[in-house]
């Protein structure tokens, strides 16, 4: 029994072609930015790993990273939100216009409640009446923007104390971000969530079959909810950060933040269909995307064709998910 | 067990790369600003004026010998990131048109860290973070607004009969701009206007004030902008309501070259353009006096005000082309 065991486990470790096709798989997004990393270290003639870019690569993708952990078990549930940019612009505002009336950490607790609030209304809404989570949140993206339009009067809100500056702006250990620190904090939790507790496997049971998940006594409906409130308290959270950095707020702020957040979790490994999701895949999938958009500024890649390429990304990796997804089910029969 | 060793093998195999690649590329030099002077630009995308500013600043620096990194940003967010990447390339000096004065601070702060001379282009910081940058160039918009007053002025005192009628259309309240409409007032010697309208820099608003006015303020006869976006929209509104455009005097700020036909076809009388080349002059010289330790404690402003008619329109910009 044992030397059969052994022979299972050297055929396993053995590098021949299945198995490097299932390593390439698995570890796509580690891969990826690893050859990226060294490419961007070639194309910048040697800046890439200057300690100075690196702590602002860090620092650039500290926001998303905190949204990439909510959205990671959202898609992990078999649900989707479209709602991102919408939040955080709301969120944005509510956190700068609440300031000035109360203390910083009743502040936060209300940003962070007002965020779970958006997400609750997002996940009873889909749940409640079983619509796809794409109508609900494109629309509810909507009534989110316009109400961060109304409370600001389509203003820039500003003039934010020194407490907000430092979620933005502090350092750890004299150079580390707060807001990367935290972001990472989040990403640990995440994956503890995920790995660590029935909760995150509950997520993954309703994500990959939710009739069966539903049979075996999980209250899908619950959970799938959950995931939304969670979604809302990160993209708080993550608007913290983004205040503290910009200093201001707008209704329209975050605009375009969510194609990197989708092109990052989906490249991370996690499944457009649910069922299977990694923490690990999703920091490395906002790294790469850090380093992409670095690179891209190096390499003074317009804008526009920048944003070409994070949509390409988003089509390739669901794509390749999807093929792999077939590729090996036929495999293994 | 096995997956857990098959990851860390992974891992270690991909650091070695990195590890590598660092090594390898670190012996290689970077090939633009060793030995040259470099400017760093950071600029706003909000209208036509930054867009010739940079390139007259390009033209300025690479006449001189000299290499610029320009970025264009269209948020705050952007534009901090932009700045991030210049500090990463180590200018000389950074020149900065700030989208907003409060995000700009953490890139200030970070320009300051990195040892590099900052300027501050049009929009200034708080006083309280004025250690920040080292010099502040500013478009006179007082002497806009005086200019606009002179034309008023000399407007009135062709016809004894003239009796001024003025409104006047802010484009915002920032303290940059208003400038302009204060030195129109004083150098008028009026406190208040016949009617005052804030139309955020639109076209279109313009258009609806000033079909306003026309019917509750029918007499108001000199119509004075903030910027030839919102005097083309008031053109537009009057040629539509059917007046006479002759016994109407309209004034704008900007003269931007794309602009110059509404001066041409007389919808617009008088511009006050700014001419970006003596603005890049003084940005340059600025930035190398800044390398030399020279400092800055007071306010640059560029001698770069300049009054445009459909008279003069033609004759100003073939001498901008010329040199």
């Amino acid at each position: 029994m044992k030397t059969e065991r052994g022979e299972e486990m050297k055929k396993r470790l053995r590098l021949n072609g299945e198995n490097l096709l299932v390593l390439t798989t698995n570890y796509r997004s580690i891969i990826l930015l690893v050859i990226l990393s060294v490419y961007a270290q070639i194309a910048t003639n040697g800046l890439f790993f200057n300690i100075d870019n690196l702590l602002s690569v860090t620092r650039q993708i500290s926001v998303s990273l905190i949204i990439c952990i909510g959205f990671t078990l959202v898609i992990a549930c078999g649900g989707f939100d479209l709602s991102v940019s919408s939040i955080l612009g709301l969120t944005s505002c509510v956190y700068v216009i609440i300031s000035k009336l109360l203390p910083l950490p009743l502040t936060i607790i209300l940003t962070l409640a007002a965020g779970g609030l958006c997400g609750l209304c997002n996940g009873l809404l889909i749940e409640g009446f079983g619509v796809s989570p794409f109508i609900i949140t494109f629309a509810s993206g909507g009534i989110f923007r316009g109400i961060a339009e109304l409370i600001t009067n389509g203003k820039t809100v500003g003039e934010i104390s020194e407490g907000m500056r430092y979620f933005g702006r502090g350092t750890w250990f004299g150079a580390l971000p707060v807001s990367f620190a935290i972001a990472l904090i989040f990403a640990v939790a995440g994956a503890c969530l995920m790995r660590k507790t029935l909760y995150g496997r509950f997520i993954i049971a309703t994500g990959g079959n939710r009739k069966s998940a539903a049979v075996s006594g999980i209250k899908v409906k619950l959970i799938s909810i959950s995931t939304y409130v969670i979604m809302g308290f990160c993209i708080a959270a993550a608007s913290v950060m983004y205040v503290g950095r910009v200093a201001v707020a707008h209704a329209s702020t975050g605009t375009g933040i969510d194609t990197t957040v989708y092109a990052a979790v989906l490249i991370g490994g996690t499944s457009v269909r649910g069922g299977r999701a990694t923490m690990l895949g999703t920091l490395c999938g906002c790294l790469l995307m850090g380093v992409m958009n670095n690179m891209f500024t190096f390499m003074e890649v317009g804008s526009y064709l920048q944003r070409i390429v994070l949509s390409a990304i988003i089509v390739i990796a669901v794509v390749f998910d999807l093929k792999s997804d077939k590729y090996f089910t036929k495999m293994k029969k | 067990m096995c997956e857990y060793k098959r990851t860390k093998n992974i891992f270690c195999l991909l650091l070695a790369v990195i590890v590598l690649s660092v090594n390898v590329t670190s012996c290689v030099k970077a090939d633009y600003g060793e030995d040259k002077f470099t400017l760093a630009v950071s600029m706003d995308v909000s209208d036509v004026l930054p867009v010739s500013l940079m390139e007259a600043i390009e033209e300025e620096t690479l006449a001189h010998g000299g290499n610029i990194i320009y970025k264009y940003a269209g948020n705050a967010e952007n534009q901090l990131r932009d700045i991030e990447y210049m500090i990463v390339k180590k200018p000389d000096v950074i020149a900065v048109r700030p989208i907003n004065t409060e995000s700009i601070i953490l890139a200030l702060e970070l320009i300051k860290d990195a040892g590099i001379p900052c300027i501050l282009i049009d929009y200034c910081v708080d006083d309280e973070y004025s250690d920040l940058y080292d010099a502040f160039v500013c478009e006179d918009t007082y002497e806009e607004g005086r200019l606009q007053a002179e034309c008023i002025k000399q407007w009135l005192d062709e016809d004894e009969t003239r009796e001024l009628h003025l409104g006047y259309l802010v484009g915002s309240n920032n303290e940059y701009v208003l400038p302009r409409r204060d030195a129109l007032y004083e150098e008028l010697g009026i406190e208040t206007p016949e009617a005052e309208e804030f139309t955020s820099w639109s076209s279109a608003q313009a258009i609806a004030t000033t079909e306003i006015w026309l019917q509750r303020y029918p007499e108001i006869n000199v119509y004075a902008c903030m910027g030839d976006i919102m005097a083309m929209g008031v053109a537009q509104a009057l040629s539509s309501a059917g007046r006479n455009l002759d016994d109407i005097l309209i004034l704008g700020i900007d003269g931007c070259a794309g602009r110059i036909n509404i001066l041409k076809s007389g919808e617009v009388d008088f511009t006050v353009a700014r001419n970006v080349k003596i603005d890049a002059a003084d940005i340059y010289n600025t930035a190398v006096a800044l390398t030399r330790g020279e400092t800055f404690s007071e306010t640059i402003y560029p001698d770069s005000t300049v009054l445009l008619s459909a008279e003069n329109v033609d004759e100003y910009y073939a001498s901008l082309n010329e040199n």
